[in-house]
């Protein structure tokens, strides 16, 4: 067994959080610096596509403002992955409320469309004319690991010049009322990442095997160990945003967060030191 | 981007096939109803999901029952139950038992193409009066719960791309052996038939409304085609490092030695009319595989029957083969397996795989009057006699995701 690393660096991230009540008006609300989305575009679109696609344009319009990556986002080659998780489920209880009451003449024909797990992506790749793949990834409580290992494998298809990964989940997970409604105060929260190869940025996503774990260990199974918060990268990713130099995050030692998946493997999102730093601290 | 290189020991040879499918669920049995024209398509009962007197699909008859099935629901048990027969076709022992079986010091991933499990499970608990979808608790996945009932040991994903999940998921099964990131993988797919599908289809206006012969239905690139028929049913495939393949002495059945995707962008649901994202997506991954267009032998049509759907297809087909697009036969088996929605890509390999095995192309039934639109080299009603050593099988899905797969003879 081989021991391959893989490695992007990331180009330009955002977060996006919305509570449930919010989401209704983010559907018609352009992104100042982004491409806009054709008119009415979501107006079908589960919740997490609308934050998930939301996030996008706010690191492409953050991209835009930045003259380091000129070329982040504007591919319109990347791939999309999204990984949203539990997405669907208000729609999927409508669906099935007004089936049980109303017969099959009363379900939506976009329930497979726009509330699938393939939705987000095609959303993103649709209203924002985005030719790569485009795939959902997870669905479940370990989306997060299956969505890194995904984008990361993709980058290496012919015709994929990158990657936009898109993280979308409840904060916590909304009991439903009997209409299949989400409460009001609810969060449903997004993070883009744009891997690009030819990009600098001072993210970098990386996953690296052990094959010994994956042998030796007899307890190893598929199943990541533990579920990772979306909230605590997006946090760490803001703080990242944030901080004027590496400086700010000298505590982690460069790498801001890691994900040890169950079969031997670990995702890293490391924060690289500019060359100047490196010789600095090498100093 | 630091890439790992396709090297020729990585290349993904396809060692093993598991089915459960309208057709039938092995692979010479389902290979003998493709190549004689035999239709899947039955009337069922539609009673309280559909709008139409009489229901058409190609249901599976009856899904092996396996011990270790009780826990999961019939999607999963689709899941199980083909994953476990590619796993003995590939002459592959308990996957966990790495001591001293056959894959000893492998790993071993899985990737399964589903794009609504999430709603096919909390279906079929509402229905049976259960509260789950009302509910935060999130089970595993299933493709994690798979994995632990064959002792996976590797990594494993769902992946979803609409109509093309399947597809995508042996995709990114063969990117990982590429890579080096496994040496073995389970890959493939599942859907079943259920009542918000066939509702949310019908109202989409996505599925023929024909009621007349249910063997009739499914009609890819007909004049009379009116919407697809929906099916359900898996398939997995077992990819293999040639290396570790050859070094076990696997009977290897074919190679996926191609693989190309793009995406349309242009609508959630109708495909672009625009054929150059689902030819570039064909074009990419004859590249992929070192083939020219005039050495396809045999193309199976993603072709699901929709008046739209197939018009583009064709123009795609043409635009990425250009003039031996007139020499190609293509073919389209939704005809006789329905539409097996995630699992279609997944099922259409393995007909490629028949096709290759066989030395013949199966045919499009019902392809009585082929639309103007449609100019391919068709093989209607039966099965041509034909050397076979290049397939490419297309899948395209909601969200103008577009897949083809280059499926070659074993070297």
């Amino acid at each position: 067994m081989t021991t391959p690393h893989l490695s992007c660096p990331v180009a330009v991230h955002a977060t996006f959080t919305c509570r449930a009540a919010g989401i209704g008006a983010l559907r018609e609300a352009p992104v100042l610096g982004a491409p806009p989305l054709p008119p009415r575009f979501l107006r079908h679109a589960d919740e997490h596509t609308v934050v998930g696609i939301r996030a996008v344009q706010e690191a492409m319009a953050a991209i835009g403002q930045s003259p380091k990556n000129p070329r982040a986002g504007a591919s319109d080659r990347f791939a999309v992955v999204a990984a949203p998780c539990g997405a669907g489920r208000p729609a999927s209880a409508r669906t099935l409320v007004s089936l049980r009451e109303g017969g099959p003449v009363t379900v939506s024909p976009h329930v497979v469309p726009q509330c699938s797990l393939h939705a987000v992506a095609s959303a993103v790749s649709v209203g924002l004319r985005i030719h790569g793949p485009n795939i959902g990834v997870g669905g479940g409580p370990e989306a997060l690991s299956e969505a890194f290992v995904t984008a990361l494998s993709l980058l290496d298809e012919p015709g994929v010049e990158g990657c936009w990964l898109v993280l979308t989940a409840w904060d916590e997970e909304p009991v439903l009322d009997v209409r299949g409604d989400v409460p009001g105060d609810a969060v449903c929260r997004a993070v883009a990442l744009a891997l690009d190869r030819a990009a600098t940025g001072s993210l970098r996503l990386s996953l690296r095997t052990v094959p010994s774990v994956a042998v030796i260990d007899g307890a190893a199974t598929s199943a990541p160990t533990g579920h990772p918060s979306l909230a605590a990268l997006a946090i760490l990713l803001d703080q990242a945003g944030r901080a004027s130099g590496p400086e700010r995050l000298d505590d982690c030692d460069g790498c801001l967060w890691s994900l040890r998946l169950g079969w031997g493997a670990m995702v890293n999102l490391d924060f690289a030191l500019p060359a100047r730093e490196q010789r600095r601290i090498a100093a | 981007m630091t890439r790992a290189p396709l090297r020729a020991d990585r290349s993904a040879l396809i060692t093993g096939i598991g089915a459960v499918t309208p057709l039938g669920n092995d692979f010479d049995t389902i290979a003998d109803a493709l190549l004689d024209g035999r239709s899947g398509v039955v009337e069922i009962d539609g009673a309280g999901f559909s709008r139409e007197a009489r229901q058409f699909a190609a249901p599976v008859a009856a899904i092996p029952a396996m011990a270790a099935d009780d826990s999961l629901d019939r999607l999963g048990r689709l899941c199980l139950v083909a994953a476990h027969a590619a796993r003995a076709d590939a002459g592959l022992g308990d996957l966990g038992d790495l001591g001293g079986g056959p894959v000893a010091g492998a790993r071993v991933g899985l990737v399964l193409g589903i794009g609504a499990e999430q709603l096919k499970g909390w279906e079929a608990d509402f229905l049976a009066g259960g509260r789950q979808v009302f509910s935060p608790d999130r089970p595993p996945s299933l493709v994690h719960r798979i994995a632990a009932h064959l002792g996976i040991d590797g990594p494993a994903v769902t992946v979803a791309a609409a109509c093309a999940s399947s597809g995508y998921a042996l995709a990114l099964a063969r990117r990982w052996i590429a890579m080096g990131l496994v040496d073995v993988c389970l890959a493939g797919g599942a859907d079943i038939l259920s009542p918000t599908g066939f509702a949310a289809f019908y109202n989409l206006r996505a599925l023929s409304r024909r009621s007349d012969d249910p063997v009739r239905a499914s009609r890819p690139f007909d004049r009379d085609r009116d919407g697809f028929v929906m099916g359900e049913g898996s398939a997995v495939l077992v990819l293999e490092a040639r290396r570790h393949a050859e070094g076990r002495g696997a009977r290897v059945r074919g190679e996926l030695a191609g693989v190309g995707m793009s995406g349309d962008a242009t609508h959630m649901v109708i495909p672009s009319d625009d054929p150059t994202e689902a030819a570039r997506a064909i074009q990419l991954a004859l590249l992929d595989a070192g083939v020219e267009p005039a050495g396809v032998d045999y193309v199976n049509a993603h072709a699901a029957g929709t008046p739209v759907g197939d018009v583009a297809e064709a123009a795609a087909i043409r635009l990425a083969l250009g003039r031996a697009a007139d020499g190609v036969p293509v073919s389209s088996t939704k005809s006789m397996s329905g539409h097996l929605v995630s699992a279609a890509a997944a099922f259409e390999a393995l007909a490629c795989l028949a096709a290759i095995d066989r030395q013949t192309i199966p045919p499009t039934l019902n392809l009585d009057h082929p639309d103007q639109r449609c100019r391919l080299d068709h093989v209607p009603h039966v099965a041509r006699p034909h050397p076979i050593s290049v397939t490419a099988s297309n899948s395209f899905g909601f969200g103008g995701a577009n897949l083809c797969l280059v499926i070659r003879r074993a070297a």
